[in-house]
């Protein structure tokens, strides 16, 4: 695989976790069970399907209070992601290649590439046992974001074994 | 050192363009869910006023309420000279809050315990064109119908989903109203304030005739008020005269009753005498 081609794949890893952060990760449908109708009727607000987003979330957990579980979100699923990519482009445009450092943080960053994947498959899994029958749908987001995660490291993979060019 | 310089230059560049393609699919996806619900000429608006704020005095500096309360606000929102969504009245508030869900009574009564998600639903359905109007306006119920509060005319080519928020120095000082797209019923959050809107000082013709049918049905209420209250009055009248006669027939009876018994005592006492004058006198009549 030539490093212009990885190029391009990193190129859309960008495109497909920018679309990540913005579209919905997952829908909601809640339910509750047999008495569904009538609180449709009492609060149907709350009956509405909402749909999840990552930068949305993190907002709203952050103006919730919940400034740890935020930060921890932001960390993992919006902050290091963007810099690994930057980093494999970086690693892929260079002649020299990335600094010692910056390798190594590389390196760190790639163990963690899975953990917004896994964290979501476990909250629709949670969702999905929730009495009532509400109902879980994984969306665009979801996708996006796996299909650029899965594709990084395809990249990273890949970049190890390509050539350097001069 | 300038060839260092120009290399750190480069390296932000490079660093860059990452950025640059996430923010490309941002904006991408910005533009594909935006597509998703587009507004045209055929997009129907569902609209609830959800708050409105009003000032302590009318303009006359005069209280609202005879007896001092705050006033009792309800809302009317009108559209292509038609009243399409009436309020509940929101009982003495200076700020007064509506859901676009509201149970009635008289709903359940008349649909025999049965209502629907669609019987229950307090919005307005507007749809969007570039030349309409709809207004809203503010009135306070009274015992003799409605006073108008204040209102705002809006163009419809101004509606977008949101929070549509105006504010003035009149008595009407701030009206919110929510709008979404196809019935849906999540309050907005973004709220914006919109152009070529024009404040009501007095009620359109539409509304005008509303506040006459209020002031009718106000009319018969106190008609029908005043109706039960005489027949109350009546009922009462006439149970006090009968309750006199009775107590009249009764006192009479007793009054008898009392004389007989007088005669009786009277006749067995003299009786009573004259056989004992007779044992303590013998051979006497």
């Amino acid at each position: 695989m030539t490093r212009p081609i990885i190029l391009c794949l990193i190129g859309v890893c960008c495109i497909l976790f920018g679309s990540a952060v913005v579209l919905p990760i997952f829908t909601l449908e809640p339910k509750a069970g047999e008495w569904t109708p009538l609180v449709q009727i009492i609060s149907p607000s709350d009956m509405q399907v909402k749909a999840m987003r990552l930068l949305e979330g993190v907002l709203i957990l952050w103006k919730e209070e919940e400034k740890i579980l935020a930060l921890l979100i932001a960390l993992f699923s919006l902050i290091l992601p963007t810099m690994k990519l930057i980093m494999l482009w970086m690693e892929g445009l260079l002649t020299e290649g990335l600094p010692k450092k910056w390798a190594l943080f590389l390196r760190a960053v790639s163990r963690y590439a899975m953990l917004e994947v896994f964290l979501v498959a476990l909250t629709v899994l949670l969702i999905k046992e929730m009495p009532g029958g509400s109902r879980v749908t994984l969306q665009a987001g979801f996708y996006t974001f796996s299909a650029s995660v899965l594709l990084s490291l395809l990249a990273a993979h890949w970049m190890e074994r390509a050539p350097r060019q001069n | 050192m300038e060839r260092e310089n120009k290399a750190k230059k480069n390296l932000w560049v490079i660093a860059g363009i990452p950025l640059g393609l996430i923010s490309l699919g941002i904006l991408i996806s910005f533009f594909f869910q935006n597509e998703q619900v587009p507004i045209n000429n055929e997009s129907i608006f569902s609209l609830w006023v959800r708050e409105a704020e009003i000032s302590p005095t009318e303009e006359n500096k005069n209280r609202w309420d005879k007896d001092g309360s705050a006033p009792d606000p309800g809302a009317l929102v009108t559209w292509q000279d038609q009243v399409v969504l009436e309020t509940v009245v929101a009982k003495d508030s200076l700020i007064a809050r509506w859901d676009p869900v509201a149970i009635s009574v008289g709903d359940v009564v008349l649909n025999k315990g049965g209502i629907s998600t669609s019987s229950v639903k307090r919005i307005a359905r507007i749809r969007n064109t570039d030349s309409g109007h709809f207004s809203v306006a503010l009135f306070d119920e009274d015992i003799l119908g409605r006073d108008f509060i204040g209102g705002w005319t809006i163009p419809t080519s101004e509606l977008r989903p949101g929070l549509l928020e105006l504010r003035s120095d009149k008595p009407l000082r701030r009206i919110t109203l929510a709008v979404t797209i196809d019935d849906n019923l999540d309050l907005p959050v973004e709220s914006y304030m919109p152009k070529g809107a024009i404040y009501l000082d007095n009620p359109p013709k539409v509304m005008m005739e509303t506040m006459e049918r209020w002031a009718e049905e106000a009319k018969e209420k106190i008609g029908k008020l005043g109706e039960t209250v005489g027949k109350g009055i009546d009922r009462l009248g006439k149970g006090v005269g009968e309750g006199i006669e009775k107590l009249e027939d009764r006192v009479g009876k007793e009054k008898d009753r009392l004389k007989k018994t007088f005669e009786e005592t009277k006749e067995k006492a003299g009786n009573k005498i004259r056989e004992s004058l007779g044992k303590l006198l013998p051979g006497q009549e």
